[in-house]
């Protein structure tokens, strides 16, 4: 058996003695049955949601968020970046406030942008985007300004335009930082919406998450739980998919 | 024998040469500010059609400026550089550049690579595609036209990068280091290749190296750079057949050579060496 | 090819005139932040918005009357309690999958997955386990932190130089000495990148937990003062925290780079531009 295959059926191995556990912990009453409850029951349970068609609002609620939020991020920070390259000293300036930028807790914000915004989508929105805006903002420049001198070099013993230059050196040169602010964009974006439904909101899987807890539905919160760990896991096999194959072709 | 007078400008009797590179000076910095630096002083040189000359020098003495210079990729703080008497100012379409650094862009495959330069051109797809195809043909790459880069060795990948600035018919070559960053036996097996495609197409090689072996195999003439601030200090001229290979390795003429070069060169090298 | 500074080297070989400019701005950032938050509350009014004044007293009048005192002492609680965890368990993971490759190759994809995962939609089962109180708050920081140190760690581990620990074994050293001498000074400043993402993350943890469920805490004055509709109570709350959370991060960021130049690292873990 070649190392990899040993390595993949060691990590199925993992993950399967977790759900094993999940599922006879509660059984066997190691742990109480009502605070877990066992993993057929909760996949049961999400089927159950899914199928009942209550859930479908949630869900677009939840996914026009984050896409709202991401394209806000992905675009002002792609513009953002691009400044922050073109502009040396601007670079100087912000680097300090760019390095402790993640230590700020936005979610502090929150009620705040509820006060000013009213409870709807927009303070949601507005969380997520400055959660994810600056990573896509520094990837972008940080990207910009580590594209090979050599290809520059080349694209202007060529004598290519400005635009040239952009288009065929700067461009693919960079998509690699590039992509790893969108993919941690994705991550932010769905972590600042879900986060901010589960603490404060009227509909999205988050929502669900705190509503069913409130009212002691532990089935229907397990199930939310679930079907927000199943979305995460999907999105993320799906960008390291799409990564793989632009990395396969950098040296 | 060490330097060369400067040419003398508009007297073009004859076929003169090619490339004319007439008291270049690059300087950094100011005197005022400190940290004023000299890297090339007063360097110049002429080209003849189809020869091949070879810079040497040790790390640091401006020999890659000069070459960037003559590329356009760099201003030359005092004098100029001619192609065909006309000066240059810029990156010239009939000036070719090949780097040390691994340049072929991982996010094209070998044929897109080399139809870079034609594509920016605005060649044509399918006349840009057919030149692509005869050069890689001629550099041997033919069966490597839809891979990737990475698929490839290091050695392939300088042929590539070779091959796409050979597809735009440079009339003068500049090889900045190209095989510096191979392996020994590579870099002799590319020597030999680097010879045919200069004997084949009768382009004008200007070669940069830091390895005598290399100038000492290659060159028509050899001309050895001093420590920085880079001057011409010595030019050797080989005197060696258009027909000439990496065979010649062992002959009494390549001893002679790298004697030659080598006894100006080293003195340089030491004054870098203790200079750090 | 152009190799990225750390901000510090730069720093001292500018010229000093320039360097004093660049500070200048950069103190300017917040003067700026601060105006144009009073220019808004001229817009917006007193339903919205609170001046930077009234924030100001509000948060004097917290710090007076104890409301805010009494608040931030159970955070304050949690936050040690739940980082002590993080550092220990995320140390301890760490360390481990980064001996050794095998594990390592089995759970990297699993931490970066649980790592990216809305964690706090877990906290009602943190809640069911340990009930409403400091310990859910602990666990639940904890769980919140432990990933980055352990992710840094583990990098940080893996990446050490091979010749290093040859020549380490060339020279006879005991098991203690190899450690002592090449491994710790190798994964320090990484470690501690990672220490200092772990406290964010932590803190950031033990907030959002109090602002979902609880009686006491900075997190719960957030809520209680929404429920309020004080505005000023909650911009200085928010903005109470978000000063502590960069002043420690900044103390942070101070060590990170002494380690990083006494260690000699060329590439810093925090972010740089190429040159």
């Amino acid at each position: 058996m070649s190392q990899q295959a040993k390595v993949r059926l060691a990590r199925t191995a993992v993950v399967a003695a977790v759900l094993v556990l999940l599922e006879v912990a509660p059984r066997a009453g190691w742990v109480d049955p009502i605070t877990l409850i066992p993993l057929s029951q909760i996949a049961a349970g999400t089927w159950q949601l899914a199928a009942s068609g209550r859930l479908a609002p949630h869900v677009a609620a939840t996914a026009s968020n984050v896409l709202a939020s991401l394209l806000l991020a992905v675009t002002t920070g792609f513009a953002a970046g691009m400044l922050l390259w073109r502009s040396r000293r601007l670079w100087n300036v912000l680097e300090p406030y760019l390095a402790t930028y993640y230590a700020v807790p936005f979610f502090a914000f929150y009620p705040f942008l509820i006060v000013m915004f009213g409870m709807n989508r927009w303070p949601m929105i507005v969380i997520a985007w400055a959660f994810a805006v600056v990573a896509m903002a520094v990837n972008t420049a940080l990207g910009f300004s580590r594209v090979r001198e050599v290809y520059v070099k080349v694209g202007k013993s060529l004598g290519l335009s400005p635009w040239q230059m952009m288009r065929h050196i700067y461009l693919p040169g960079a998509t690699p930082y590039v992509f790893t602010g969108l993919k941690l964009s994705v991550s932010y974006s769905v972590i600042g919406i879900v986060a901010s439904e589960f603490i404060l909101s009227t509909a999205g899987l988050g929502w669900l998450v705190s509503f069913s807890y409130n009212y002691f539905d532990m089935k229907g919160m397990y199930a939310a739980i679930a079907l927000i760990l199943l979305l995460v896991i999907v999105l993320n096999a799906l960008l390291l998919w799409w990564e793989g194959r632009l990395y396969r072709r950098e040296v | 024998m060490t330097e060369r007078a400067a040419p003398q400008q508009g007297s073009r009797a004859e076929p003169g040469p090619l490339l004319v590179i007439d008291s270049v000076s690059k300087w950094y910095g100011t005197e005022a500010d400190g940290d004023y630096v000299l890297a090339v002083d007063g360097f110049s040189l002429s080209v003849g059609r189809g020869e091949f000359v070879s810079l040497v020098g040790p790390s640091g003495c401006g020999k890659s400026t000069v070459l960037e210079i003559i590329a356009g990729l760099r201003k030359p703080s005092a004098g100029a550089v001619y192609l065909d008497g006309q000066r240059l100012r810029e990156p010239h379409p009939a000036v070719g550049v090949v780097f040390q650094e691994d340049s072929v862009f991982p996010w094209r495959t070998v044929l897109d690579n080399v139809t870079f330069g034609l594509e920016m051109r605005g060649v044509p797809p399918a006349q840009r595609r057919e030149r692509a195809r005869r050069i890689l043909e001629f550099m041997g790459l033919g069966d490597f036209a839809d891979r990737y880069p990475y698929q490839l060795s290091g050695g392939m990948r300088q042929r590539v990068a070779i091959a796409r600035t050979l597809v735009l018919e440079p009339e003068v070559l500049l090889l900045d280091e190209p095989l510096g960053a191979l392996d020994a036996q590579t870099r002799l097996v590319m020597v030999d290749e680097v010879l045919r495609i200069w004997r084949e197409t009768g382009t004008t090689v200007l070669l940069v190296t830091h390895s005598l072996e290399e100038a000492a195999l290659c060159s028509d003439r050899v001309v050895v750079m001093t420590a920085r601030p880079g001057r011409i200090k010595h030019v050797v001229e080989t005197g060696l057949p258009r027909d000439r290979s990496s065979r010649l390795l062992g002959s009494e003429q390549f001893a002679q050579i790298s004697q030659a070069i080598w006894e100006p060169l080293r003195e340089e090298s030491m004054k870098a060496l203790e200079r750090r | 090819m152009a190799v990225s500074l750390p901000r510090a080297v730069r720093a001292r070989q500018g010229p000093g005139r320039e360097m004093l400019g660049l500070r200048v701005l950069q103190l300017g950032v917040p003067v700026l932040l601060i105006l144009l938050w009073e220019l808004l509350y001229r817009m917006t009014g007193d339903l919205a918005l609170s001046s930077p004044v009234q924030t100001w007293h509000t948060l004097l009048d917290g710090f007076r009357r104890g409301w805010l005192v009494r608040g931030l002492h159970e955070t304050a609680l949690a936050l040690g309690g739940a980082y002590f965890f993080s550092v220990v368990l995320g140390i301890a993971l760490g360390v481990a999958l980064g001996i050794h490759a095998f594990s390592r190759q089995v759970f990297e994809p699993l931490v970066l997955t649980v790592y990216s995962i809305p964690k706090v939609t877990l906290y009602p089962v943190f809640l069911l386990f340990f009930g409403l109180g400091v310990p859910a708050k602990v666990a639940f920081g904890a769980f919140h932190g432990l990933f980055p140190v352990a992710i840094f760690t583990m990098s940080a581990v893996k990446t050490i130089r091979p010749v290093f620990l040859k020549v380490a074994a060339v020279m006879r050293c005991s098991p203690w000495q190899t450690f002592r001498q090449v491994v710790l000074p190798s994964v320090l400043p990484s470690m501690f990148t990672g220490l200092r993402t772990g406290f964010s993350l932590t803190f950031l943890g033990v907030i959002l937990s109090e602002m979902f469920a609880s009686r006491q805490g900075a997190g719960f004055l957030l809520m209680q003062a929404i429920g309020l509709h004080d505005v000023p109570r909650i911009l200085a709350v928010a903005l109470l925290l978000i000063a502590f959370a960069l002043v420690v991060n900044t103390g942070f960021l101070v060590v990170e780079t002494r380690l990083r130049r006494r260690f000699g690292e060329r590439d810093s873990g925090a972010i740089s531009l190429g040159g």
